[in-house]
């Protein structure tokens, strides 16, 4: 019975411990499956022919040349598929890799563990792909079996499954209170140093610089680009125009943005938002990382309170940083405005290169000499798109070279928003009217379960300003050609198209039941996004305060060791540590309240022996009788006719009497 | 049919017309006959204990035997035998005093084992066989046995696993000194037999039967009991605790008991009144204590409200 | 100069450990008894938790700092589960074995508990017998520990190590007891000369064994003339055809009884003249002889068989000691 003491960290493991190892294992490779290359599973099963192997009496450690080859081919197979760069998803390649290959030497207890918790951390490396409340759930199954595997790998071989699971269980239960008060409490620091390259998926939103094709490849994602949620009442369904940046350089194939996104220290200082001039509308954005600095606003935006972010003279504000994680922030937007200051950007906005689109410049002179004035000549655009053959698509020809516009506005006539409005905007501006494009937004849905509105990556959308009587006017040239386009999203106005050309979800969202599903999905997921990823410190300071008075470093400590304690408390309930005394039912209760005040029951005595005997001592005697006869009641007769009650209260009335007596 | 309650006051007054001075025991023999269960009087000769029994059968409307067992006497005494008919041709079997309602054996430890154990098989069976043939006894079928514990030379004492069979055993013992001067004074007695008319119609006997049953024994009660019985089994008192049989003969005696002051459920007090009678025949305690100490000690030590 | 402080440190903790943990035979197990730290892989698991911490500070992932602190937390809840398991712990001597000088002696401990819970697999640790793994998944469970008897007398562990770390090996949760328990250790057998002594110093092989005679009823010994009183039933029928009024007599079976005495072995000193004792014991047994044994503060009365070489041995191990 005896042995060799060995440490626990050196023992062999035991089947069961391969097993939940193995479970463990691939559900974490599945789990991370979508974001690296799928041949990571092939490691997975030469992991799990190595385990097969060592369960089966082979206990010995891969030769080294096997490790050696497989790290190599591992490491050449994340090159090759495309992880050159040193970007996360090329160290969680490296990470996954590791995690699988370092199993392959798991023999002993301290291997198993450092695998379960190499796990671990995987597990919050996953959190970094996905934070939706499904993401959340995938991380929970992971922990569990991570936490499942360490009981298995950390017991011996009388281990049994669904012991293991309770005892997981309990260790997570346990911890749910702690862990709460810890991301309630604990601040929110900035990052401790700059992550190199951390761009994570793709870059999304409005961009920098339109180039023909890239708002068409927008406008197929269904993917949320952001959610606002409106205090009090909705703007009109067709004033949804969510501003992004402005395009206002033209090279003559490239719209670039006014500001570049690349250097903010070229972003005029001290701007202002334009002055509201109508009804206001005040609302608050979530925008989840994008990996750009641009924020979106309604269209126009008169005061926004956002965080580390500028104002900027076309009326919006930039974030300082590129937005790597959610934020919200909040706006008030004005139907219209009032400018002030804009000299500089309409001598901006008139500018074009000095060659290119011959045909078009004549065309807009033309029409210049045709017209009146400016707002005849834009109405007069308007007409046009409207009358003549143009097309909305997503698959338009391709206008190419200098020409591309004249192609487009003089010959093909069929094209998406971008096409409009560049064509738009360079005709305004050869007739000498101001005007710029405006990238951003138009549309979204209601989500009425979640009071707010959500806008998608497909509804993208490119416009024009133009400066006319003394403002800023917004003229949608895309609105021109298809008028519905305005009151209905995407979805809807492409249905008369090919359907190959959308995305799956968006032809499902038809279907009226998949259609409340989905959006009853949507309003979990921005609850999720408002009270739990957007938690912050002055959420809890706020609610602190409000409930504390002034916030204090030593008040924080001691309320922090209160929850901590309370929560041993229940923790320790809970494991039996502490064993909380028991009330004692009725009748037994007041049984010992009389035997404290009148002496002890002897043990052979029954009720009405005990009671007796105190009322030939006591004066009161029927009080003793009625007592003895309820308590008898309650213990003997199998009947609850008579509350608890009756016998507490004349428990209490006997005790009251006792104590009269005693002190006359 | 009267109230039970009503019933036992009455059986119990009236009975201590003949034996005076005994209303505990009267109703512990009560309960035994209310519950089908056989007596045992361990008393010296002339405390009434045939006057006890003759009194009961006639309040009770009872056919009543009596037998004195003696040295000599067959079991065909007590049973019966096949008798020649001459005039037949042909055997009859002559009943003998077993074929009662009522039936008081008297000095019971006086008669051979033989003979003993013919009467006890009756009790237990409430049938004879005779010649391979069993005749059914009248129901209800009650004995009343007597012994004298004085009276050791000569005897057959019972062995412990023939005492089993009687439900319970008591003694009546000396009357008081007030009651003796009554019974001097001839205002109680015997001679008081005659006045009295039977209480009950027999033909409500089983319906008595089914009342104890639905007599209510509640959760603390029963623990209660389970406590004195788990005592009995303790090897530091008793050689011999209380079999589940005798547990059973408890509870019910408990119930009856109850029955007979007209309370529907059973009281702690209750399972302590019947219980000396009840377990103290079954018990066999460690050589240094009597039986009666033992019941004593047990009744004392057991706690009769455990709080849970 | 360490050295010297190390062993007054080692003082101060063992004085420090007597004084919370005496000998007993018995031991319950409570809140000043335990001792608990983290392992080094609860510490490891700290070290992954504030990992996570950093990555949720870094790439400002919300729910990260959940699993951070959740993972710390569980840390905290494992410490709650593995007290639990020595918390009420009895430990208990039960018995200890009874061996010959340089075998491997035993001694029986009992672990129980008021409740049944499972409490995963003590390690009972000390140097004598290394590690001894005690699953208990019931209400008590019994360890056996195996100690070299290098002398005679009694054998005692001292103080070892009870270890949990039942169930995630996160904490572990000891204690140092100290249990009187003993097994006892007999001595070897030497062969000395064993010297007759007594009143005349020669008992002559020769005299006959009368002197061993006494009543009895198992064996016929002899015949003898019939004594008013005798048992009718013991006439000797044959001879009483003869007119003879003889009795049988009966003894119980009896050969010269061996007595071990400790005078006998005059010039040695304890340790060998228990030594020989033993020898003489053990040869007696082997043989299947009655024998007795005298020596100071032991009595055994003659007898034989394998009870009576437990007592002798016994008395030889505990010799000087009890």
């Amino acid at each position: 019975m005896s042995d060799q003491y060995l440490p626990p960290a050196k023992r062999v493991l035991h089947q069961r411990a391969f097993k939940a190892l193995m479970v463990t294992q691939l559900m974490t490779v599945l789990a991370f499956l979508s974001y690296l290359p799928q041949w990571l599973l092939l490691a997975f099963c030469l992991v799990a022919f190595w385990r097969w192997r060592v369960m089966h009496g082979q206990f010995t450690a891969p030769p080294r040349t096997l490790v050696i080859l497989s790290m190599i081919l591992g490491i050449v197979g994340i090159l090759v598929s495309g992880f050159t760069r040193y970007t996360l998803d090329a160290a969680v390649a490296f990470c996954m890799l590791g995690y699988l290959l370092k199993s392959l030497e798991v023999l002993r207890r301290r291997d198993g563990v450092v695998q379960v918790y190499l796990g671990y951390f995987l597990t919050g490396v996953y959190l970094l792909y996905r934070f939706d409340p499904l993401g959340a759930l995938v991380a929970i199954v992971l922990l569990f079996l991570n936490t499942l595997a360490l009981a298995a790998v950390t017991s011996d071989a009388s281990y049994r499954l669904s012991y293991g699971i309770r005892q997981t269980s309990l260790l997570l239960l346990g911890a749910v209170p702690v862990m709460v008060a810890g991301y309630l409490f604990f601040p929110r620091l900035p990052p401790l140093w700059v992550i190199p390259n951390d761009q994570r998926g793709a870059v999304t939103g409005m961009s920098d610089e339109l180039i023909p094709g890239s708002v068409a490849s927008l406008a197929q994602s269904s993917d949320p680009a952001f959610r606002v949620a409106f205090d009090g009442e909705l703007p009109p369904r067709d004033q949804w125009y969510w501003r992004g940046n402005t395009l206002s350089q033209f090279d003559g194939r490239v719209w670039r943005a006014s500001y570049s996104e690349r250097n903010r220290f070229s972003w005029p200082r001290n701007s202002n938002l334009p002055e509201p001039a109508a009804n206001l509308y005040e609302y608050s954005i979530i925008l989840p990382k994008t990996g750009r600095k641009w924020l979106y606003f309604l269209d126009w935006p008169v005061s926004a309170n956002a965080e580390n972010a500028v104002v900027l003279p076309d009326a919006r504000l930039a974030s300082i940083a590129n937005i790597n994680a959610n934020i919200q922030y909040s706006a008030v937007s004005a139907a219209a405005v009032q400018w002030s200051a804009q000299d500089r950007f309409i001598a901006e906005s008139l500018r074009l290169p000095a060659a290119g689109n011959e045909e078009l410049r004549r065309w807009a002179l033309d029409l210049r000499a045709s017209v009146t004035n400016d707002t005849e000549y834009v109405q007069y655009l308007a007409d046009y798109i409207r009358s003549q053959d143009f097309y909305y698509t997503l698959r338009p020809p391709l206008y190419d070279g200098a020409d591309a516009m004249a192609n487009f506005w003089l010959g093909g006539q069929r094209g998406f928003c971008e096409h409009y409005a560049s064509a738009v905007t360079f005709i305004l501006r050869s007739a000498g009217i101001p005007a710029r494009m405006v990238g951003g937004y138009l549309g979204g849905v209601y989500n009425e379960r979640g009071n707010y509105i959500q806008v998608r990556q497909m509804e993208a959308h490119v416009w024009v300003e133009v400066w006319l009587n003394n403002r800023w006017q917004r003229f949608d040239p895309t609105a021109a050609v298809a008028p519905d386009r305005i009151e209905l999203n995407l979805d809807a106005l492409l249905t008369g198209t090919s359907s190959s050309e959308l995305p799956v979800f968006s032809r499902v969202q038809r279907l009226p039941l998949l259609s409340s599903l989905t959006m009853y999905w949507d309003s979990i997921t921005y609850q999720w996004q408002v009270t739990v990823l957007n938690y912050n410190n002055e959420t809890g300071v706020g609610w602190f305060e409000a409930s504390f008075g002034e916030f204090s470093p030593l008040k924080v400590v001691l309320f922090v060791l209160a929850i901590m304690s309370l929560m041993g408390l229940i923790v320790g309930v809970l494991t039996g540590v502490i064993v909380l005394p028991k009330r004692k039912p009725e009748p037994y209760a007041s049984i010992s309240k009389i035997e404290k005040h009148f002496g002890q029951r002897l043990q052979g005595e029954t009720i009405s022996q005990y009671f007796v005997r105190l009322s030939a001592k006591n004066s009161q005697p029927s009080l003793f009788t009625a007592i003895s006869q309820e308590i008898e009641k309650q213990l003997y007769s199998g009947q609850d006719i008579m509350p608890a009650s009756r016998i507490r209260m004349l428990t209490k009335e006997l005790v009251k009497e006792k104590k009269r007596k005693s002190t006359v | 049919m009267a109230k039970i309650e009503e019933i036992s006051e009455q059986l119990i007054q009236i009975t201590g017309r003949v034996v005076a001075g005994k209303p505990e025991q009267i109703r512990l023999i009560w309960v035994a006959l209310l519950c089908n269960g056989h007596v045992l009087l361990e008393d010296l000769p002339g405390v009434g204990k045939t006057s006890l029994a003759h009194a009961l059968a006639r309040i009770l409307g009872f056919d009543y035997q009596r037998v004195q067992f003696t040295a000599d006497l067959l079991p065909s005494d007590v049973i019966g035998a096949q008798i020649y008919d001459r005039e037949q041709q042909s055997f009859r079997f002559h009943q003998g005093p077993v074929f009662t309602q009522l039936l008081l054996a008297d000095e019971l430890n006086r008669a051979t084992p033989k003979a003993q154990s013919a009467l006890l098989e009756a009790m237990e069976e409430r049938q004879v066989s005779v010649d391979g043939k069993s005749l059914a006894l009248p129901a209800p079928f009650f004995v009343i046995a007597t012994q004298n514990p004085q009276a050791l030379s000569g005897t057959y004492p019972l062995p412990e696993s023939q005492l089993d069979r009687f439900f319970i055993r008591l003694s009546l013992g000396y009357p008081d000194a007030e009651v003796e001067k009554k019974l001097l004074r001839g205002e109680v007695g015997r001679q008081k037999l005659t006045d009295i008319k039977p209480l009950v119609d027999p033909k409500y006997w089983a319906d008595m039967q089914t009342l104890v049953a639905k007599v209510q024994m509640t959760e603390p009660v029963l623990d209660y009991i389970m406590r004195l019985v788990q005592k009995t089994r303790d090897p530091e008192l008793c050689s011999m605790g209380l079999s589940p049989r005798g547990s059973q003969a408890l509870a019910l005696a408990a119930k009856a008991y109850a029955l007979t002051f007209g309370r529907k459920y059973v009281l702690p007090d209750d399972v302590q009144a019947v219980f000396s009678a009840v377990a103290s025949h079954r018990l066999k305690p460690v050589r240094s204590l009597s039986v009666e100490s033992l019941v004593g000690q047990i009744l004392e030590t057991v706690d009769v409200v455990e709080a849970v | 100069m360490f050295q010297l402080q190390r062993d007054r440190l080692q003082q101060r903790i063992s004085g420090w450990l007597e004084k919370r943990l005496p000998l007993q035979a018995s031991i319950k197990l409570d809140r000043n008894r335990i001792f608990i730290v983290p392992t080094w892989q609860g510490m490891l698991l700290l070290v992954v938790a504030i990992m996570i911490l950093l990555l949720a500070i870094n790439f400002e992932s919300a729910l990260n700092y959940a699993v951070a602190f959740w993972l710390m937390s569980m840390l905290w809840v494992a410490v709650h589960l593995t007290y639990r398991n020595l918390s009420g712990l009895t430990i208990a001597a039960v018995s200890g074995s009874l061996v010959e000088v340089g075998g491997t002696a035993e001694v029986t401990l009992r672990f129980s508990s008021q409740n049944k819970r499972n409490r995963g697999v003590f390690e009972v640790i000390g140097k004598p017998w290394g590690v001894v793994f005690v699953p208990m998944h019931g209400a008590d469970a019994v360890v056996k520990l195996c100690l070299k008897a290098s002398e005679r007398g009694p054998v005692v562990p001292a103080r070892f190590r009870v270890e949990n770390r039942h169930p995630f090996g996160l904490v572990m949760a000891w204690s140092h007891v100290h249990i009187d328990v003993a097994a006892w250790a007999f001595p070897e057998a030497q062969p000395f000369a064993r010297k007759a002594f007594g009143e005349g110093q020669d008992l002559a092989e020769d005299a006959p064994d009368d002197h061993f005679y006494s009543a009895g009823s198992e064996d016929f010994h002899s015949l003898r003339s019939y004594a008013q009183g005798d048992a009718i039933q013991r006439l000797h029928w044959p001879s009483f055809s003869r007119d003879q009024l003889v009795v049988k007599h009966f003894t119980d079976y009896q050969s010269a009884d061996e007595s071990i005495q400790w005078q006998q072995f005059a010039g040695l000193g304890d340790e060998e003249r228990l030594a020989a004792i033993r020898y003489y014991a053990e040869a007696f047994f082997k043989a299947d002889l009655p024998y007795s044994l005298s020596m100071p503060g032991v009595e055994l009365a003659t007898a034989k068989g394998a009870e009576q070489i437990t007592r002798v041995r016994r008395a030889l191990a505990e010799y000087g000691y009890v």
